[in-house]
């Protein structure tokens, strides 16, 4: 075990210096010079005033330089200095960082828990009408962005249930239980489509196993329905979802960010938009870097729990 | 005496293509202790049955009201699914043809043992391990209490057939049903998974049936056969008495189809001319006329019942119905 999940991490390894690299490339994506946008279109680009925020930004010195420095920095958890606000960004991502981190958890749960047994259920009853209810509600999940659930369901909500607090602060970190109350209508938006995809894969593993001779061999040996279909029947399907899972999570990351600016949750999805929209380049690599080690981590634990789920793995790992 | 009776077994399948009568009046009769043989060609009928005796045939499949399966005092055919669970894997149990997915590949053999034993005894988790070691060593794997750890995957397939039949036989059935449990594997080791099987029938006194295609097979291990066509039993009785004198002229064709010792696996087993007909539609009369060498007009026309011969039961008009025969004139000598 030890030894797999070390060569995963260590794979993981050029992953993360890539998406390192994706991140700091961001800033010289964007079109337009930045010192311009900083300093402002009045300030000739050779001024003086220019070529000092040049030299603190590094921007004088060759591309792979910029790189090493900003990656050495990362490294020590320091992303530089907001250049709006002139404050560190680590911090702001600490403060930031929870809120983004328990609503994904939450979705992720939320998903799973509608998801699994629906795909069960539907597998089970195939063509009949609780398979193609499943189905037709799980359509609508996926053809129904996330924001627009979202803004529909703050709408009705607040119509129709005012004392609902919805865009109540969140404070983890003093209130945690209130803070994960409101965060259960975001997450349960932010949930759907990714129920949806664990359905979908739930349904068609199911499918597949079902027709295996170890469930009738199962059924011969005197176990009940329920039983054979989890014990047998689930644990087999469970691989094929787990990659659904780890695909979803990442959309789940995504999703957030959206979520977060509907919801007026104080996440990192809130942080990277308003970066953006200030221009703020420091804060948006640092940001984005967050962000994607995120999900590269996710993956790392998908594949973790592979290993956990089959033996067939283990013999080689 | 007789363990378990069969009448008028009747399992069909809906599917897109119509309704297929996969066994269609079926009657079997297994003594207590003893083996019966099944045989047919493919698609006969002879899995269905078996899957059919335990109710695991699942949909599109069904099985029809009419049917009986008397086991132990009760009809299986007519008592709660609840009363099905207790008698699986405990009072009838079942080996499969194939053992490379047959057992749960993400469980160990020891714990898919293990459930089949707790499943109906009330024992400790370490006492039923205990047990599954020692039907591990029962049916002859080598050290057994490392065994029980391994992996269906870390097995040969004769071994996991061994596995197989350990699971099967975890609580002591009164029969044990065996579905081509060799057809799979090498000529050695099914030689091999016979003996065992013969060795603990004959150990734990119990029935079985054993469905193959061998009739070399039925010859060595079993009491009596019942040979399957086209959904239905055409001839049942003694081996002996049928090996000697086959009533049915189906079971004459296929005792001259058995290969002669040193002729080799290779070489076609199916000399009996003509196909099997579709479960979709059986042909009205008797259902081996088409390829009977013996058939006249009247057999096309309306199906032989099962009727007493002098070497057990057969459904041909050539038995039984003589005047009906000798109207028509048209028999050959049989
Ligand atoms: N799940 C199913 N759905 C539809 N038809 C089925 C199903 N299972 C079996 N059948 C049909 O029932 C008929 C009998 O099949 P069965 O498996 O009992 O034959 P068999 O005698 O065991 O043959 P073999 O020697 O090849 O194992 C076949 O025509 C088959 O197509
Ligand atoms: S009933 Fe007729 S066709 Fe059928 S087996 Fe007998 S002789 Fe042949
Ligand atoms: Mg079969």
């Amino acid at each position: 075990m030890l030894r797999y999940a070390a060569g995963r991490i260590v794979l993981t390894v050029p992953v993360l210096f890539g998406v390192s690299l994706m991140s700091f490339a961001i800033i010289h994506l964007i079109p337009g010079d930045i010192v311009s946008v900083l300093a402002g279109p009045t300030v000739a680009l050779d001024s003086e005033a220019a070529q000092n925020i040049r030299r603190a930004l590094h921007l004088d010195q060759p591309l792979p330089v910029q790189y090493g420095i900003w990656l050495m920095g990362a490294l020590r958890g320091d992303f530089g200095n907001s250049l709006v606000m002139g404050l560190p960004v680590a911090p702001q991502i600490v403060s930031h960082l929870p809120v983004t981190l328990v609503l994904t958890a939450m979705s992720l749960l939320f998903a799973i828990a509608v998801g699994l047994p629906a795909g069960v259920a539907a597998a089970k009853t195939r063509g009949r009408w609780p398979d193609l209810f499943i189905r037709a509600v799980a359509l609508l999940g996926l053809s129904t962005p996330p924001f627009f659930v979202g803004v529909a369901a703050v709408l009705l909500l607040s119509l129709y249930w005012p004392s609902f607090k919805i865009l109540s602060a969140v404070d983890l970190r003093h209130d945690p239980l209130g803070g994960i109350r409101t965060l259960l209508l975001p997450a349960f938006v932010l949930s759907l489509a990714s129920a949806t995809t664990i359905m979908r894969y739930t349904r068609a593993a199911m499918l597949e196993v079902l027709t295996e001779p170890f469930m009738a061999t199962a059924r011969a040996k005197g176990a009940g329905r329920l039983r054979v279909l989890i014990r047998h029947g689930l644990r087999n399907a469970l691989l094929p979802v787990v990659t659904a899972v780890g695909v979803t999570a990442a959309h789940l990351v995504a999703g957030a960010v959206v979520v977060e600016q509907v919801f007026g949750l104080p996440g990192i999805g809130q942080l990277m938009l308003n970066a953006i929209y200030h221009r703020d380049y420091t804060q948006v690599q640092a940001t984005v870097l967050v962000v994607t080690t995120l999900v590269v981590l996710i993956n790392i634990m998908v594949d973790l729990s592979y290993y956990a789920l089959d033996p067939r793995i283990q013999q080689h790992g | 005496m007789s363990l378990l009776r069969v009448e008028n077994l009747r399992t069909y399948f809906d599917t897109r293509s119509g309704v297929m009568k996969a066994v269609d009046g079926v009657d079997l009769d297994v003594r207590e202790g003893k083996t019966l043989g099944v045989v047919g060609e493919s698609g006969s009928g002879k899995s269905v049955t078996a899957l059919s005796i335990m109710r695991l045939i699942e949909r599109p499949g069904r099985i029809l009201p009419g049917s009986h399966i008397y086991f132990e005092g009760k009809d299986l055919a007519a008592v709660s699914e609840r009363e099905l669970e207790a008698v699986r894997g405990n009072r009838i149990s079942m080996v499969f043809q194939e053992p490379m997915t047959s057992l749960n590949p993400v469980h160990t053999v020891g714990n898919q043992i293990i459930e089949g034993i707790r499943l109906h005894r009330r024992t400790s988790a370490r006492q039923a391990r205990e047990r599954a070691i020692e039907l591990l060593e029962l049916v002859g794997i080598p050290s057994p209490e490392r065994r029980v750890d391994a992996f269906p995957h870390q097995m040969s397939g004769g071994m996991r057939q061994r596995v197989m039949i350990a699971m099967a036989l975890a609580c002591e059935p009164k029969l044990l049903i065996a579905d081509e449990p060799t057809t799979a594997l090498d000529v050695t080791i099914q030689a091999q998974i016979l003996e065992l099987l013969r060795q603990l029938r004959d150990r734990l006194a119990m029935a079985v049936i054993l469905i193959t295609h061998d009739l070399g097979v039925v010859a060595e291990m079993c009491d009596d056969v019942a040979v399957m066509y086209a959904g239905e039993v055409v001839e049942r009785g003694s081996v002996d008495a049928i090996f000697r004198s086959p009533q049915h002229p189906y079971t004459e064709a296929l005792l001259r189809s058995i290969p002669l010792l040193g002729m080799t696996q290779d070489e076609p087993l199916n000399v009996i001319p003509g196909v099997v007909p579709s479960a979709l539609h059986w042909p009205g009369g008797c259902r081996f006329a088409a390829r009977c060498s013996y058939a006249f007009q009247h057999c096309h026309r309306q199906p032989p019942a099962l009727v007493a011969t002098r070497s057990g039961f057969a459904a041909c008009w050539l038995r039984g119905n003589a005047t009906e025969r000798s109207q028509r004139g048209a028999a050959t000598d049989a």
